[in-house]
């Protein structure tokens, strides 16, 4: 096999785990740590990405294999994010908001009330064509950028080692 | 270093240094349009994907907070930091990179640990100093890569730019 495998299967996994990440209410607090799911999501996809290559191949992924696919997951992420994100507030609403100020209420937290009136616009807060193509928008930059940091984080992590030997010598022809 | 290296490493500093300025410009709006507050809010929600924007937990400037928290921003200026001390300074670059990684996350992971189960209350300069600790080790880590992607992208266009450049002569 001459030629390296597809990057385009490792950076849909690794999209669709940003995604799940970034739009399922509590766990996507992950995200609150710089972008944590994002990167993962970018890392799984170099991850699955390096998987793709069989173990007595010639070739290698570089480091700009790694940013490519890394990018790519964010894309896939960013779009099925968004969709997904969308589709879980439609169903369910903002549930999760009111359930942290309920929680806060309880634990008689001082909230700012900058923080609360951002709350409570947020709840309100309808589905709009504008509201997501704004989301939309935002997400493919942010998990894009954070995707391709991610894609270089698992390079580091799984750099291909140099070989001490060097490769053979090619075979002279038989007369 | 080669000159698409050099070329690179800039394109990698300039990056960081405009996300940078990127973070300042919610509160520099915010400043300039009170008490509307309407553009502002959008600016800040361009980063609410990527941070909690708590207000106690955030530094201000004009009077208003900046579009990430502390410990984001200590973790952004720590990167430009580490990047631009990148060429001087070699610490810790014969180490394994796994053992990096948890060295320099270690920091932050002890202190959002000890925080979230209420044993040790933390303070704003020590979110930033974790955090920073945690940018510039990032950074040193994963530079040498980066160059080395980015420097290969930017020697093929120049050589490709040579080759269409030549055919059209």
């Amino acid at each position: 096999m001459n030629q390296k495998p597809d990057k385009l299967i490792p950076a849909v996994y690794g999209g669709a785990i940003m995604a799940l990440i970034s739009a399922i209410p509590f766990i996507n607090f992950v995200n609150c740590l710089c972008c944590a799911g994002v990167m993962l999501g970018g890392f799984l996809a170099v991850f699955f990405y390096k998987n793709n290559f069989p173990p007595d191949s010639t070739l290698t992924y570089t480091s700009g294999d790694c940013m490519g696919v890394g990018a790519l997951a964010g894309v896939f992420g960013a779009v099925f994010g968004t969709i997904l994100s969308f589709a879980v507030m439609a169903l369910f609403g903002n549930f999760w908001i009111e359930y942290l100020l309920e929680m806060m209420r309880s634990f008689n937290v001082d909230i700012p009330s900058e923080a609360m009136e951002a709350m409570e616009q947020s709840m309100s807060a309808g589905i709009s064509a504008f509201s997501i193509i704004f989301q939309l928008i935002a997400n493919l930059i942010i998990d894009t950028l954070f995707g391709l940091v991610g894609g270089l984080i698992g390079y580091s992590v799984y750099k291909p080692k140099k070989s001490a030997m060097p490769p053979p010598m090619p075979q002279p022809p038989v007369i | 270093m080669d000159k698409f290296q050099k070329y690179a490493y800039w394109v990698i500093i300039a990056s960081i240094m405009l996300w940078c300025f990127l973070i300042f410009i919610p509160p520099i709006i915010a400043y300039f349009e009170e008490p509307s507050k309407s553009v502002s809010s959008y600016a800040y929600r361009c980063f609410s994907n990527i941070c909690h924007q708590h207000e106690s937990r955030s530094l201000i400037i004009f009077g208003h907070k900046l579009a990430v928290c502390g410990r984001c921003s200590g973790i952004y200026f720590g990167a430009l930091l580490g990047a631009l001390l990148f060429p001087f300074l070699k610490p810790g670059r014969n180490l394994p990179v796994r053992l990096l990684w948890i060295i320099i996350t270690l920091p932050m992971l002890i202190d959002v640990f000890l925080n979230t189960f209420g044993m040790f209350t933390s303070s704003n300069l020590i979110r930033i100093l974790t955090g920073a600790f945690f940018g510039a080790g990032s950074i040193s880590i994963i530079l040498p890569s980066a160059i080395e992607a980015i420097s290969k992208l930017l020697s093929q266009l120049y050589h490709h730019k040579g080759v269409t450049n030549e055919s059209k002569t």
